[in-house]
């Protein structure tokens, strides 16, 4: 089998799905157990029989059981026996229900891909579109009136001033239909008291000041960056537009890790990826509404999908959309960098070519993970450079090094890294 | 401080001339309005900046932990310890002693989990098996001291003579002055998670002074940081909250309401639990002064009533209302609808089952038993829906469940429609004689049984039983087993609880 018992677990929507899997990964649960080249099936004897197939190419499983978790205990149940004893599910032939749902799944990522020509009113859209630009632009001279009497009046007191500010203030932009920039401010609550706060809710807000800048002469960028700048306002593209435009790059996808946001509904994964033959860096953004509900595609770091991306248009493309997986393996190819000073270069071109962008996933190999008296976190390279780490807790990071060089994963947003996970040789 | 960023602090004020960043960037932008050239500026400086990062050099050598002395854990032992984090202090420390006997260290990797046992016990039988990079990390966190020392008593007896009694490392000096000063540090400084379990801690030694603590920073944090924060209130929950409880309430956030009504359901003498019995009281005065129980009761549960008693939902579509009437139910306390309709809680669920809002009124009760911990209410809901109740709901009413009603339940007809693992796993170990002597009995029913579903998970449990049984019955778990299809697994015999956890067996694992 192509992944581990460990990656499996990981793809559980919650600890009682992962625990019930585990129970059931036992072939005694098990009748009609099967696999070919393309899925995994099995019929699980529970209060009723379940009929479980897993498609190999995404481990996207389906069960015929009631429950809304996804994967559910069966799926998983199915995806751990085969990755513990191989033996028990042999090589045959698919029965008509694994079949059929196989086809089925082609024909909708086929329906997916080509989308049925819809009736769109051009003009009551463009009429749309002119509107909203309209409440942008108004939204953007208010905020840049703000932002103006911020400077003026010093930044000091952010210091003692809460969240509520902020909070206002990406209030109004959401109203002026620009949600991306409203949360983009919103994310600069957490900054005041932090080491350096100063300079960091500086550097912010010039951003966003360069941002209401680009916006208002945006006919004259060119299309990339201009799409950037639509981006960062909170313009968005459905995935048929990203298809329709966006460059679509075919490679094996070596899976670098992810970092999960959540907030009072949503949760948001950011994946990060690197072509082993493009080297190519992509990021995989994924919503999921509440806490029951699961990421859709499932991607576990430490393996590597041979996958299409299309990535958005942009003048340093990163987001894309996974548009074909085929199949999913495991690897122990790392795309890293040897240094910092490696690493810094590569993140200078980006954040120059497209400086909207808040951060970038890296891999960085040798180095050690360090906490000081004060309980601030860094890591060393073999150089002995020194970059902060984000956040507070690297604990695991730490035990899992102690004092020797290991490899991380991370996320670089221009300041610090925000480990995703670490390996030892 | 760099001289612009000071500008920016101190504010541009009256002065005319907008502040150079003193790099090239300034020439980029023309001047132009006073303080959006400056802002401007911060971008093109932020940029250069973060284009030109040159880190600094830390010559240093680093710390590096000594290697380890004790053997490592197999993969396969790596990922049941993963597993048994989960459970309770007891578990942590039988691990502890059983990798002390065995010679093994904790994989670095579940390191941090281990350490962060709060349970004096457990951390003592830890100590050993925490291992040279355990000690090097513990010595770099406050919080893990007690592990930093290495234990006084020698090991080489232990590891040579497969003994039974493992002994217990030297408790660490006053722990508690000690643990409450680690608990305020990891408040202030800790990540989420460490701050809510130090709540929980300071919650069990002070819980006003905690709760005030929740208080000060109460409207500094975000909506989701406040909804986890507040569930910590659960320990040593007293009316003496309700007051904050109220506050919370009144909170934007739908979770941190949701989390303060939890609460406050479990307080029966709270204003909100009056508000709710109130309700729920104007249902009972509709119903026809004459009217015998029965009829009370079903008028008391008839859709016009209800619908004056549950709030218009706050989000719209079907459901709404029915969502709104369990939330109801489920605060109102289980004794309340025995005396106010003068009926058996049987009768309660007959009439409720005869009405349109049988769903909701289920789902109400059900979580009112798991908060008030009611197990008689919970062993007739189980007992009488059992083909009907959403698994989860079944947990819930498992978890009010006293051991006594467990067995009673399991002894009387075991049925595959109840989440039976869960409810064995709730059976504090070792069963009692009788209990252990009748569940075998069930067993070996069921492997001679032909097989079904019930058959196959009743077999499912012999791991449980494994650990659980009484060892004088062990023989006979045996005798029953050999009878059926099914083996004990390995692993039942590898996670057993108990002491005759001897090097053997994870020796074998590893």
């Amino acid at each position: 089998m192509s992944y581990t018992t460990e990656q499996v677990i990981a793809a559980a929507p919650d600890a009682q799905v992962a625990a019930a899997g585990k129970k059931l990964a036992d072939a005694k649960h098990w009748l009609n157990l099967g696999r070919d080249a393309e899925a995994l099936w099995g019929e699980c004897q529970g209060s009723a029989v379940y009929q479980v197939r897993v498609a190999l190419a995404d481990l996207t499983s389906k069960c015929s059981c009631p429950s809304r978790k996804f994967p559910c205990k069966h799926g998983l149940g199915l995806l751990l026996l085969a990755a513990q004893s191989p033996a028990r599910v042999a090589e045959g032939t698919q029965p008509e229900w694994v079949a059929s749902w196989l086809a089925k799944r082609g024909e909708t990522a086929v329906r997916k891909a080509t989308p049925a020509e819809k009736k769109v009113d051009a003009a009551a859209q463009a009429k749309r579109a002119a509107t909203r630009h309209e409440r942008v632009l108004a939204g953007l001279d208010a905020l840049d009136r703000w932002m103006n009497d911020l400077v003026r009046n010093g930044l000091a007191e952010l210091e003692t001033k809460g969240p509520a500010l902020w909070e206002r203030e990406g209030a109004r932009l959401v109203d002026a239909q620009a949600p991306a920039l409203a949360s983009r401010l919103r994310a600069i609550a957490n900054l005041p008291g932090s080491p350096n706060w100063g300079e960091r809710v500086l550097g912010e807000l010039g951003r966003i000041a360069l941002l209401t800048h680009a916006y208002r002469r945006i006919e004259q960028l060119d299309a990339p960056i201009a799409a950037d700048v639509r981006t960062a306002i909170g313009w968005t593209l459905t995935e048929e537009e990203v298809r329709a435009h966006g460059d679509t790059v075919a490679d094996e996808w070596l899976i670098l890790g992810s970092a999960i946001e959540e907030d009072d509904r949503v949760r948001l994964q950011r994946t990060w990826l690197v072509g082993l033959r493009s080297n190519r860096t992509a990021l995989v953004l994924q919503f999921a509404a509440g806490a029951a509900s699961n990421f859709a595609e499932v991607l576990l770091p430490g393996t590597s999908i041979d996958a299409d991306l299309t990535f958005w248009p942009s003048a340093q493309p990163q987001r894309a959309l996974i548009t074909a997986r085929r199949s999913n393996r495991s690897t122990t190819e790392l795309r890293a960098h040897a240094t910092f000073a490696s690493m810094l270069d590569a993140m200078a071109t980006i954040f120059s070519a497209q400086p909207w962008l808040r951060h970038a996933g890296v891999a960085i190999e040798n180095v050690v993970p360090m906490i000081d008296a004060r309980g601030e976190w860094s890591v060393r390279d073999r150089d002995d450079a020194v970059l902060p780490l984000a956040g507070r807790d690297h604990w695991r990071l730490l035990a899992l090094s102690g004092g020797a060089p290991i490899g991380i994963a991370a996320e670089w947003d221009g300041v610090a890294l925000a480990p995703l996970g670490g390996s030892t040789a | 401080m760099n001289e612009f960023v000071r500008a920016a602090l101190i504010g541009l004020g009256r002065d005319s001339a907008s502040p150079q960043s003193g790099t090239p960037v300034d020439a980029l932008v023309a001047d132009g309005e006073r303080e959006r050239t400056f802002l401007l500026r911060a971008a093109a400086r932020d940029l250069y900046l973060r284009a030109g990062l040159v880190p600094p050099k830390f010559e240093e050598p680093p710390a590096v932990a000594p290697a380890e002395s004790l053997r490592s854990c197999s993969p396969r032992l790596t990922q049941l310890l993963a597993d048994a984090l989960d459970g309770d202090a007891e578990v942590v420390r039988a691990i502890g002693e059983a990798m002390t006997v065995a010679n093994l260290h904790l994989p670095h990797r579940l390191l941090p989990d281990f350490l962060n046992t709060r349970d004096q016990a457990a951390r003592a039988a830890l100590a050993p098996a925490v291992g040279a990079r355990g000690q090097w990390l513990a010595r770099q966190n406050k919080v893990w001291s007690w592990a930093a020392v290495i234990p006084s008593v020698s090991r080489g007896i232990w590891a040579a003579g497969g003994a039974m009694h493992v002994p217990r490392a030297t408790q660490p000096p006053d722990p508690s002055t000690h643990a409450r000063d680690d608990m305020a540090a990891l408040w202030e400084e800790g990540n989420l998670e460490q701050r809510v379990a130090a709540l929980h801690a300071m919650r069990e030694s002070d819980a006003t002074s905690a709760r005030a603590k929740l208080e000060a920073v109460w409207s500094k944090e975000k909506a989701e940081v406040r909804a986890t924060l507040l569930a910590a209130l659960s320990t040593s929950l007293s009316p003496d909250d309700e007051t904050f409880l109220e506050r919370a309430l009144g909170d934007r956030s739908v979770n941190v309401k949701s989390v303060a009504e939890n609460l406050l359901a479990r307080l029966p003498q709270s204003a909100f639990v009056a508000r709710m019995i109130e309700r729920v009281a104007a249902v009972v005065q509709k119903a026809p002064a004459a009217a015998s129980m029965w009829e009370k009761v079903k008028s008391g549960f008839g859709a016009k009533a209800l619908k004056l008693i549950v709030e218009p939902p706050a989000a719209e579509g079907s459901g709404a209302r029915a969502r709104a009437l369990a939330q109801l139910v489920a605060a109102v306390p289980l004794s309340h609808w025995t005396s106010q309709f003068d009926a058996t809680p049987e009768q309660l669920l007959d009439a409720a089952r005869a009405t349109d809002w049988s769903d909701p009124l289920i789902e109400g009760w059900t979580t009112a038993v798991e908060r008030q911990r009611d197990s008689a209410w919970a062993a007739m809901l189980l007992e009488r829906l059992a083909k009907s109740l959403a698994p989860n709901q079944k947990l819930s009413l498992v978890r009010a469940l006293s051991p006594e009603a467990v067995m009673q339940l399991l002894r009387g007809a075991a049925s595959h429609q109840w989440p039976i693992v869960e409810m064995l796993e709730q059976l504090p170990a070792p069963w009692p004689l009788d209990f252990g002597a009748d569940w075998l009995h069930c067993l070996q029913r069921a492997a001679a049984r032909p097989p079904d579903a019930l058959t196959l998970e009743l077999l499912a449990t012999i791991d449980i039983t494994a650990r659980a049984l009484p060892l004088a019955l062990h023989r006979r778990l045996l005798d029953a087993v050999a009878v059926g299809a099914s083996r004990p697994t390995c692993s039942a015999a590898r996670s057993r609880r108990h002491a005759d956890l001897t090097p053997k067996y994870i020796g074998s694992a590893a």
